[in-house]
This record gives C-alpha cells, structure tokens and sequence, in this order.
C-alpha cells in the first residue's frame, strides 16, 4: 500500500474532504439520534453539492479546450 | 435480507433491530478523466445507532456483500472504500474489510489500496485515509480506469 500526499485544492484533494464533511455531519446525526431519513437527506445534499465541486476548474478547462488550448 | 430503497441504496435490519443503509453513490465526476459509459461508485456503510463496536456478525458482512456483488452486475462498475479518520479507527474498518475481500473474493475481483493524506498550503495534514478501489478481474476497461484513478491521486495541486 502506498502512501500519496494531495493538496487540498487538488481534485482528489477536494472530493475526500468533501467525504470528510459529509460523514462528519452523518456522524453528529447519529449521535442526535435522527432518523434513517434524516441521514438520507444528508447524504443527498452532499451528492448535489459534490456535483458542483469541481465546476470551477471544469469550467476552466473546458473554456481552454474550446480556446483550442 | 437486503431490501432495495431507491437504486444503489439498500437497507437491511439485524436480529437485534439495527438497520444498515449500504448506499453507492456515483464519484464519476471527480474523476475528469473517466469516459462517460463507466462509472465508479463511493461505498458507505450506514447504521441506524451510534455503535461503538458493530456486530461481527456474519450475516451482516455477508448481506453487505451481497450487496456489492450486486453493484458488479454491471461488471464495467468501479467501487471506492474510503476509510475516514473522523473516529479514529480508520485503520480497522479497513484491515476489516480487506479481511472480507480476502474471505469474499473468489479472483472475480481486484482491490488496489492506497493511503492518502490531504494537506493544505501550509503544508499541515488535514486528513489521512487509506482507499481501496474494487474492479471486476473481467473489466476490459481495469487498466484504464486504474490508470484514471492512480493519476488523479498522484497529481498535486493541479
């Protein structure tokens, strides 16, 4: 197994703290005892935020491709 | 028994009355690279109560593989285990799962782990998780999507 360091303004970077924050929300609604439901609504606002996650270095990138870059 | 809520959730009830949600959610886009026709999912394994210790029991880490095998039912389908420190225990929930691979894992599958720590500007660790990306032995797209997957890792501040 081997061990990689990533920034936290990279991509992979971004995703796992992103994870991070999300089951740390999940874990303090456990811990509050909320429902299954609850629990649910949090991973689904996470799923739509990790959708925009990268959108400005998508935009980026996507901009330089049509630049011809 | 694994029962289907909405696709790539599942939730099962123990003998004891806890429920389990197994959920895959889609990480496609954090993986620019990734053609669209494949997909890589992110594993969590949720349970109802704040347990300190979870059951060994084999009947749960049996339905959750069920589970799993049947997110390969489309064999293209890429899955990530990732192990947050949140709790301190990142190491045994992934040495636990390795031992369900190694116990699970008739040579359908492959399993390629990695330790990754996050760090800010300051060069401060912010995060440290080990990772294991599941492919089906089959997948004529493996070395393409390990490829995807090692380099997204091995770039640094990009």
């Amino acid at each position: 197994m081997r061990t990689r360091v990533v920034s936290e303004s990279s991509r992979f970077g971004k995703f796992l703290l992103h994870i991070l924050a999300r089951n740390k929300e999940i874990a303090q609604a456990r811990k509050e005892e909320k429902s299954l439901d609850e629990i649910l609504d949090i991973y689904e606002k996470y799923e739509k935020l990790g959708k925009t996650l990268h959108a400005d270095s998508d935009k980026g990138k996507l901009m330089g491709v049509q630049n011809g870059q | 028994m694994l029962i289907p809520i909405k696709e790539n959730l599942w939730a099962f009830k123990t003998d004891n009355d806890i429920e389990y949600l197994i959920k895959f959610e889609t990480a496609n886009h954090h993986f620019i690279a990734l053609p669209s026709f494949l997909n890589i999912f992110e594993l969590s394994i949720e349970l109802q109560k704040d347990i300190p210790l979870p059951s060994l029991d084999l009947r749960i880490e049996k339905t959750i593989i069920e589970a799993i095998r049947k997110l390969f039912d489309d064999y293209t389908n890429s899955l990530l285990y990732i192990c947050d420190n949140l709790d301190g225990r990142h190491f045994a929930r992934a040495r636990k799962f390795n031992n369900w691979f190694f116990r699970h894992n008739d040579g359908t599958f492959e399993k390629y782990d990695e330790k990754v720590i996050v760090k800010n500007d300051a060069d401060e660790i912010l995060s440290y998780m080990p990772i294991s990306l599941i492919l089906n032995a089959q997948n004529p797209y493996k070395q393409q999507i390990l490829n995807i997957f090692t380099d997204q890792i091995g770039e640094y501040n990009k």
